[in-house]
């Protein structure tokens, strides 16, 4: 709590003197200046000029002011620069609060009294919130830079190479003897990559051998072949695995781990149906059949059986088919329902079989597959004349294969670890791109992150070497205390916020018997303050004292906003030229998923109608189940309320995307 | 010269404003480069600045969001230079210690600029249908493209038809309208490349219409339905419950009395009565879901850097070479003029080179 006498500093910016036709900035100091912590109001038109808000920052130190509420423009746009103003300045990082004068009162409402007006508000009340703020403090850590990837398909090799060439060291863990994944082992079926097949394979078998060399070459790479990862534990910069080489167990450090274990998508899946009828198989076993070179006439491709395959699949049955014509003299069939060309060369790849004579049928309703006596018949319903078509075959295969196979990664074991609606590593969210997981310094590339592709895959391991270098670039990174704060003697242990955490950043802290958060991995939500059922949890710069102290003041509507989505949002509709009502307040914070009930129920109590959480929409949330979260929380709220006998419309959540400008202005006009 | 790492922070020039071109800009601006961006349009955006989310109760995973917050957060920053109505006009080797000297040319004149790595980044040209005069595009007043009614959703985050102005009931898609065809002034291997991209917009987009309007009913005339990008089979088994697809490629469209349009198809599956048969139906609005095309200025582009383009016209790379060893010396292509591809693929594709660029200094 704030006993002692704060004194704040508010500068305000006419951007160029071109808010002065929209805000009377006489009157806003003059009301300003009225409140008792506000030591000093400076105004200046130009705040992204770096020497003049140094000049104003140094003014308004002279007043004894400590910390600074800044009214301008849209943060985004002047940030970066002012935050080193103020490092130079000797303010602290904690004790600034920015004020959007221009895009949430000067352009936002009509008429220069009203906007006048509600800008006062806005900026009081982001004094008062000021007052409650802590100063924030860091500490340098220093981090192991090495690398550890798991896996060796193209992902993993281009990752590898590309690292190294950054200086890093790299430990390649992987399973099996070689390197080079399915690209190495079956470079024909790589052959579409280029648009001249007669030379491809040997281009791909050629190129899988240079990079296996230059990573065995390279001093900077260890390699761990046959080996099982058994787990991965710890956190960004200290990250720690234990594995299994089949000699004897090893662990090793690394700061950041790149997950590119493939997707196994070639092992067929269906597994027990294939145990009984030798001529009945998947892509592995045919695989084994070409390599020998006995292959028999008939040959029917069955794809699609149980789920809609991707590429992958479809890339591998196009070119065993055209290698089975070619080579073998096979005559070949394809069942399948759709043929997915969607990436470079496969559409090539589908003309270049129809020509040799494979017979695609893209079916509606499933073959079924008959064994007799004497022989395997595929069933296929024909539509036209209403009668089951048979069809011999001398071998059948069941192309289909699950996207991630649960064996190919122990991924259960890495806590926190966040998998996709296929069990894919990578969480489906549009903020996890290309590389990222959904925990800070895991990285997931190629056929892990599921229907992936070679280019994609390669274009992957490129990628996660970027967002590494600029994780793990000096051995010392500053690790910032404005984080979630777990008061342990609040805390009963009862981990609500290690589950619901969407980064793995909690831990148990022994020592204290209570909940940790480990600073590195923690972003700063606040979902678990708004869960923890103990209130043992604040957020930094987002306390509850600090968002009750921005309630204060005369709301009809109190609009909790989301920076990620409908912060923008508002900023482009006033961009775009869209008002809204006057009796609506916005109040920032970090993600919906950090406003618990009470802070509705202050917010009603502060004398508001209507109060709403305006965030994403809830699969696009950038702390993947933060808005679902607040969501489901506002729905039991206004249940409650209704109990209660108060209006249950009172509370809502509304869900917005960053460009959804008439969105916005649907949530925030008047009704 | 002067190439050790760490040093002199090095020039890069990205011609091209669009999503790759940004994204680009911003990592390597984030590293420590000194990026010139070069936009040959008064803003950054490229084709994405004309797209619209496509969100309905939920987010449909478009990425136009993500996109848009690339633009935003590379204005205003020291060391990235965005040189707006600017063409790069030619590319000579570099005098002063840089690899090249770029001349660059706007309203004012032309301006030399000195760098070490350039990115091309021009972007695509979506299929015009007028080309081939396919569906009667251009006369018929409620067929319209994909990109337009991207744009329509952009601008007045809602769809409607061109002639009247009101919410369609009926619309159909007709998928692969300029991909997968083979044409008959062109290769086959010139010609026959997925777009990609198609299915899942036009998905996203016939999600949005739905939302938009419960009454109304879509129709999708696709050959295959590409399984691309993350999440896409989701999506997929959504949409199999209200939208209605026809695996056929329409061979007739006709103008009908009250500015609806008829469709001539013949259904190669759909309910099992109408197999084989000639079907017709009417809709409300017609959308051609149009591919990518290489960017219309490709060839000049790729004469003046010195560097081949692929059978299809594209700046992509055969075969299984990576992207670190791209093209020439220094010169490095992405985005969707690099080869069809989405908004993930394109920011995937702007870090990898990045990392590359940053790995070669």
């Amino acid at each position: 709590m704030s006993t002692k006498q704060v004194k704040v500093g508010v500068i305000i910016c006419s951007c160029k003197n071109k808010l002065h036709q929209y805000l009377d900035f006489q009157s806003i100091s003059k009301e300003l200046k009225k409140i008792k912590e506000v030591s000093a109001v400076i105004e200046c038109s130009d705040l992204c000029d770096t020497k003049e808000s140094s000049d104003v920052i140094s003014k308004i130190k002279k007043t004894g002011a400590d910390r600074l509420v800044v009214c301008g423009c849209d943060k985004r746009v002047y940030e970066n620069e002012f935050v080193s103003v103020l490092k130079k300045e000797k303010i602290n990082e904690g004790l600034w609060w920015p004020v959007n004068i221009s895009d949430d009162c000067a352009r936002a409402v009509k008429g220069k009294k009203a906007a006048t007006d509600i800008c006062i508000q806005y900026i009081s009340a982001a004094v008062k919130r000021l007052a409650f703020a802590e100063a924030v403090g860091s500490t340098s850590r220093e981090i192991i830079q090495d690398i550890s990837i798991i896996g060796s398909g193209i992902s993993g090799m281009q990752s590898a190479i590309l690292l190294s060439a950054l200086g890093y060291k790299i430990n390649m863990l992987f399973a099996g003897k070689e390197m080079g994944g399915y690209a190495a082992a079956h470079p024909d079926l790589y052959a579409y990559l280029d648009t001249d097949p007669a030379e491809a394979s040997e281009k791909i078998k050629k190129h899988m051998y240079e990079l296996s060399h230059k990573i065995k070459d390279d001093k900077n790479i260890s390699m761990y072949a046959d080996t099982t990862v058994q787990s991965v534990d710890g956190n960004f910069g200290d990250f720690l695995i234990q594995a299994n080489t089949g000699e004897k167990e090893i662990s090793i450090k690394s700061g950041a781990v790149v997950l590119a274990m493939g997707s196994q998508c070639r092992q067929a899946s269906a597994g027990s149906i294939f145990t009984d009828e030798p001529n009945l198989m998947g892509m592995d076993r045919l695989y084994d059949i070409m390599s020998k070179g006995k292959v028999p006439q008939r040959i029917v491709f069955l794809m699609d059986q149980n789920r809609e395959q991707e590429r992958g699949t479809t890339s591998a049955v196009l070119s065993a088919a055209l290698k089975l014509v070619k080579e073998h003299g096979a005559s070949v069939k394809i069942y399948c329902n759709n043929v997915r060309v969607a990436a470079y060369g496969l559409e090539a790849l589908y003309r270049r079989t129809r020509d040799a004579g494979v017979v695609v049928i893209k079916y509606n309703e499933k073959p079924k597959i008959k064994t007799e006596e004497n022989g395997i018949f595929i069933n296929l319903y024909d539509t036209i004349t209403g009668t089951i078509l048979s069809e011999e075959a001398d071998l059948v295969v069941i192309a289909d294969c699950e996207p991630i196979s649960d064996d190919a990664v122990k991924a259960n074991t890495i806590e926190g670890l966040r998998r996709g609606p296929d069990k894919e590593l990578q969480y489906n969210n549009i903020w996890l791109l290309p590389a990222l997981s959904n925990r800070v310094g895991i990285f997931v590339i190629g056929g892990a992150k599921g229907n992936s592709e070679y280019r994609e895959a390669l274009v992957d391991g490129l990628a996660c070497a970027w967002e590494i270098h600029e994780q793990l670039k000096e051995n010392k990174i500053q690790v910032y205390d404005d984080v979630a704060k777990i008061d342990a003697e609040k805390c009963a242990l009862c981990l609500t916020c290690m589950r619901i955490c969407p980064h793995g950043a909690i831990f148990i802290d022994h020592e204290n018997e209570s909940a940790g958060v480990q600073a590195v991995s923690c972003r700063k939500c606040g979902m678990c303050a708004a869960e923890c059922p103990a209130g043992a949890i604040q957020l930094i710069r987002y306390s509850d004292n600090e968002i009750e102290a921005e309630l204060a003041g005369p709301a009809k509507v109190v609009a909790f906003a989301c920076e990620n989505s409908a912060i923008p949002a508002g900023v482009s509709a006033s961009e775009s030229g869209l008002m809204r009502s006057k009796d609506i307040r916005l109040i920032r914070i970090p993600c919906a998923g950090k406003v618990n009930p009470n802070n509705v129920l202050a917010a009603l109590e502060a004398g508001a109608d209507k109060v709403m959480i305006i965030g994403c929409h809830p699969e696009s949330c950038k702390y993947l189940s933060g808005s679902s979260r607040a969501s489901r929380r506002m729905e039991r709220l206004s249940q409650l309320l209704e109990k209660a006998g108060i209006d249950p419309l009172r509370v809502s959540f509304n869900g917005i995307a960053s460009v959804e400008t008439k969105r916005f202005e649907e949530y925030v006009s008047d009704t | 010269m002067n190439k050790s790492k760490g040093d002199t922070p090095q020039s890069i020039m990205i011609i091209g404003g669009g999503i790759a071109g940004t994204t680009a800009a911003d990592r390597l601006g984030r590293s420590g480069m000194t990026v010139h961006l070069i936009e040959k349009n008064d803003a950054i955006g490229g084709r994405v600045k004309n797209m619209g989310c496509k969100a309905t109760d939920k987010c449909m995973r478009c990425n136009i969001c993500v996109a848009n917050e690339t633009f935003r957060n590379i204005i205003n920053r020291s060391n990235i230079t965005i040189h707006t109505s600017t063409e790069l006009v030619g590319l000579q080797k570099g005098e002063n210690g840089n690899r090249f000297t770029g001349s660059l040319k706007n309203g004012s004149g032309v301006q030399e600029i000195d760098t070490d790595t350039v990115v091309i980044a021009i972007g695509y040209e979506p299929y015009d249908p007028k080309e081939n005069s396919s569906y009667k595009y251009g006369s018929i007043k409620n067929i319209i493209t994909g990109a337009e009614v991207e744009k329509q959703l952009k601008e007045k985050q809602s769809i409607t038809r061109a002639s009247d102005g009101k919410e369609p009931k009926r619309t159909a898609f007709i998928q692969c309208v300029g991909s997968r065809t083979e044409e008959i002034f062109r290769r086959p291997e010139d010609t026959d490349y997925c777009s990609t991209v198609c299915c899942s917009y036009a998905l996203r987009m016939a999600q949005r219409m739905k939302y938009q309007s419960e009454e109304s009913e879509i129709t999708v005339f696709y050959m295959d339905i590409q399984n691309f990008g993350k999440g896409f089979n989701a999506l997929f088994n959504e949409c199999k419950k209200n939208i209605r697809f026809i695996r056929s490629r329409p061979f007739e469209v006709n103008p009908l009395p009250g500015d609806k349009v008829s469709v001539r198809y013949v259904a190669e599956e759909a309910l099992s009565d109408d197999q084989g048969k000639v079907c017709e139906e009417e809709f409300d609005l017609l959308v051609l879901s149009v591919g990518i095309r290489p960017p219309l200025g490709a060839v000049d582009m790729a004469d003046r850097l010195s560097v081949a383009l692929d059978d299809q016209g594209f700046f992509g790379l055969k075969g299984g070479r990576a992207l670190s060893e791209l093209h020439a010396e220094g010169i490095y292509a992405i985005g969707a003029g690099e080869s069809p591809k989405d908004i993930a693929g394109s920011i995937a594709q702007a870090e990898a080179i990045s990392a590359s660029i940053l790995s070669n200094l």
